[in-house]
């Protein structure tokens, strides 16, 4: 028994109070979470150049859950927080995966909604083709909803661009039944240059050394060289 | 005397109906009311305008014209310009206005307003137009007929309806 946690000070235990309801209300606040939602919408960059007008990304849909979850309508809006940034439509030919209604797309190829706040936000929806029918996501799989093509202005710099999804019911899925599936944003989606891996710490230090190895076993077989030389 | 009240998009089913079969605890989601018809119990004169339309969350003014004399008929029909949009609204008959053609002092009793909501694509009735509005649209084609699928009111529930469902997807009703 702890009784000790029930006899803490008053002033212990009013702080502990307003620590446990400002986590409640961040819990609260926190809503239809990414986290506790079993399917994630999320970004996936396919090109990132500037000063071109054929650049893409996936807007995707990740069943994070453990079974099986079959989907039959699914609805999106995103808004990039760059006005380098001009989305100029929404196909189903999703570059990184598969599209989730492939074959079977009722508004494809173009399932474009909307394109507004001067082209940095757009929408899109499509709905399986055949009535009470959809497509399974398997658990931890991954469909894509849309290829959305967009323009980059000459001076976007090479760097990540924050991606927001319009909540519920702007971004909504489905089931074959017509119910509405809880869905979830992926963390922070943002698209931009496939980044470079960056090299831990050891691994330049590694370099360095190897670098210095190697400078040094130049030198040295310099020296040699010009010392043959100089014998003959 | 009692009213009944009938979107006036072709179809033959009144509001009172879908009232009472279908208990009007929801938002309509037709994309084409563009009037009102009444059904009286007994003839009736109409003077003036007979019947106002207002909005209860701050939307549009409405001005509903009365089709034709209004004098000793059954029914009368009001229209409207254009189709309503989304809106909490508040339909009433105004009693100075409606006498019965018999005698002058007979007026309408019982209920004479009606306060309802309009949010086309909104399938489900939930106040929302969400993906599942889209889905449940399209899962009526083909099936036997559903007015609540019927957004355009012609009688059927075909592709129209669907695409109509899929382009009001993020609406809402105002707050009330």
């Amino acid at each position: 028994m702890h009784r000790s946690a029930t006899t803490a000070t008053p002033g212990r235990a009013a702080t502990s109070a307003a620590l446990a309801l400002a986590l409640a209300l961040a819990w609260l606040a926190w809503g239809a979470t990414p986290a506790r939602a079993q399917m994630i919408m999320g970004i996936t960059t396919n090109s990132f150049t500037p000063g071109s007008s054929t650049n893409s990304l996936d807007v995707t849909l990740t069943n994070t859950g453990t079974s099986p979850t079959t989907i039959a309508g699914f609805s999106f809006e995103i808004t990039a927080a760059s006005n380098n940034v001009t989305f100029e439509d929404v196909t189903v030919n999703t570059v990184s995966v598969a599209n989730i209604f492939a074959g079977n797309s009722l508004f494809g190829p173009d399932i474009k909604l909307n394109v507004s706040n001067n082209g940095q936000t757009i929408s899109g929806a499509d709905n399986f083709a055949t009535p009470y029918g959809g497509t399974t996501l398997a658990a931890h799989q991954t469909l894509g909803l849309g290829n959305v093509l967009f323009t980059l202005s000459p001076s976007t710099p090479l760097a990540p661009i924050n991606i927001t999804f319009t909540p519920y019911p702007t971004s909504s899925v489905s089931d074959p039944n017509a119910n509405n599936i809880s869905v979830g944003v992926a963390a922070h989606p943002q698209f931009g240059p496939t980044s470079v891996p960056e090299l831990p710490p050891t691994a330049l230090v590694v370099t360095g050394l190897l670098l210095g190895v190697g400078v040094s076993l130049r030198r040295l077989g310099l020296a040699k060289l010009l010392t043959r030389l100089g014998s003959h | 005397m009692r009213f009944s009240l009938s979107r006036y998009v072709g179809i033959p089913c009144t509001l009172n109906d879908l009232e009472l079969r279908l208990n009007l605890s929801r938002d309509l989601p037709f994309a084409t009311i563009t009037g009102f018809q009444v059904n009286f119990s007994d003839l009736v004169n109409i003077t003036g305008t007979g019947l106002s339309l207002t909005s209860t969350a701050d939307g549009p003014t409405y001005a509903p014209t009365l089709v034709g004399s209004g004098q000793s008929t059954n029914y009368a029909s009001w229209n409207l310009p254009t189709a309503i949009g989304i809106d909490r609204l508040m339909l009433a008959l105004d009693q100075a206005d409606i006498t019965a053609t018999a005698a002058s002092s007979l007026t309408l009793f019982g209920t004479s307003s009606l306060a309802f909501s309009v949010l086309p694509g909104d399938f489900n009735g939930d106040g929302v137009v969400s993906a599942a509005d889209m889905t449940g649209v399209n899962n009526e084609i083909g099936q036997a007929y559903d007015v609540w699928a019927d957004l355009y009111g012609i009688g059927k529930v075909n592709f129209s309806d669907v695409h109509k469902a899929r382009s009001e997807i993020g609406t809402e009703l105002p707050p009330s």
